[in-house]
């Protein structure tokens, strides 16, 4: 358990170093995927099975497609000719450091020798059903707020995402009046 | 494995995440180091859940997988209005609103 663990974070953590410090914008994704799966696996590890399984799904799964179609959607090598780093890179470096070391000597300190309850080991906490009957009972609201927000952003996207596409297409439309057959393609049901 | 692990693995993961998103000019690779700060805290949520043996914890992670899903979506989306209208990934060249 102890060498899986320190597999999966030290696997973790150094992809992460990757991703921030990686030239290519390409290989920085691929590198995020792995931290994604290594997270999972301390999911896994913590008896959030459930959770992982989302983490795969909606992390490596949904997110990187986004980030992976963002990517290609854009001109690439243009990317990797800009300087990389902002000026205050050593300050930001150094402060991040310190929060970050505040923040292992706090929670060392707070939470040494703080075990599991014996039950933890036996029965798992997150089962699909008790995370569905506490969502649908006392965290309906919530969920039926994180709907709307979903349905806001894919609104958003496609908005933020087509609004000079739109723009492009208004002028041929004036110019050639009635749309061409092929222009209607698009919009026939598959 | 003691809880306190677990919590500065969520830590690291935090720290590496900030020094992304203040060191790097590449708008995708700032978006990716948030998403690495969500995941670290999501972490600490689930780490805290398991050895509390409480559920809300992974509740609060569910539902910060669903904004950081849409998050990601949207901010995706802002990159690539952006691309088109001023050609760059880099986020010193995008000031217009900066004093």
């Amino acid at each position: 358990m102890v060498f899986f663990f320190l597999l999966f974070t030290i696997a973790g953590l150094a992809s992460a170093v990757m991703v921030v410090t990686r030239k290519n914008v390409m290989h920085a994704a691929l590198f995020l995927l792995l931290t994604f799966a290594c997270v999972g696996a301390t999911y896994v590890m913590l008896r959030a099975e459930l959770l992982a399984a989302v983490q795969v799904l909606v992390y490596a799964g949904a997110v990187m497609v986004l980030f992976l179609f963002a990517i290609l959607l854009v001109n690439m090598p243009e990317a990797v000719r800009l300087r990389q780093w902002t000026r205050q890179t050593a300050v930001a470096v150094v402060l991040a450091g310190l929060t970050g070391l505040w923040l292992i000597i706090a929670t060392v300190r707070a939470f040494t020798g703080f075990a599991a309850p014996p039950e933890a080991a036996t029965q798992p906490l997150g089962t699909p059903r008790a995370i569905g009957e506490a969502l649908f009972s006392d965290y309906v609201l919530p969920f039926e707020i994180a709907s709307l927000i979903l349905l806001a952003a894919m609104v958003g996207a496609i908005v933020l995402a087509r609004e000079t596409a739109r723009e492009e297409e208004r002028p041929t439309e004036a110019l050639s009046g009635p749309p061409q057959p092929d222009a209607q393609e698009d919009q026939q049901p598959v | 494995m003691p809880l306190s692990w677990y919590l500065v693995f969520g830590a690291l993961l935090f720290m590496i995440g900030v020094v992304g998103v203040l060191t790097r000019r590449n708008v995708i690779i700032v978006l990716m180091s948030i998403e690495l700060m969500l995941n670290a805290v999501n972490v600490t949520l689930i780490s805290f859940s398991h050895y509390l043996q409480d559920l809300r914890g992974q509740i609060f992670t569910l539902f910060i997988i669903a904004v950081a899903a849409s998050e990601a979506a949207i901010g995706l989306a802002l990159v690539i209005s952006m691309y088109r209208g001023k050609s760059t990934f880099n986020l010193d060249e995008v000031n217009v609103l900066k004093w």
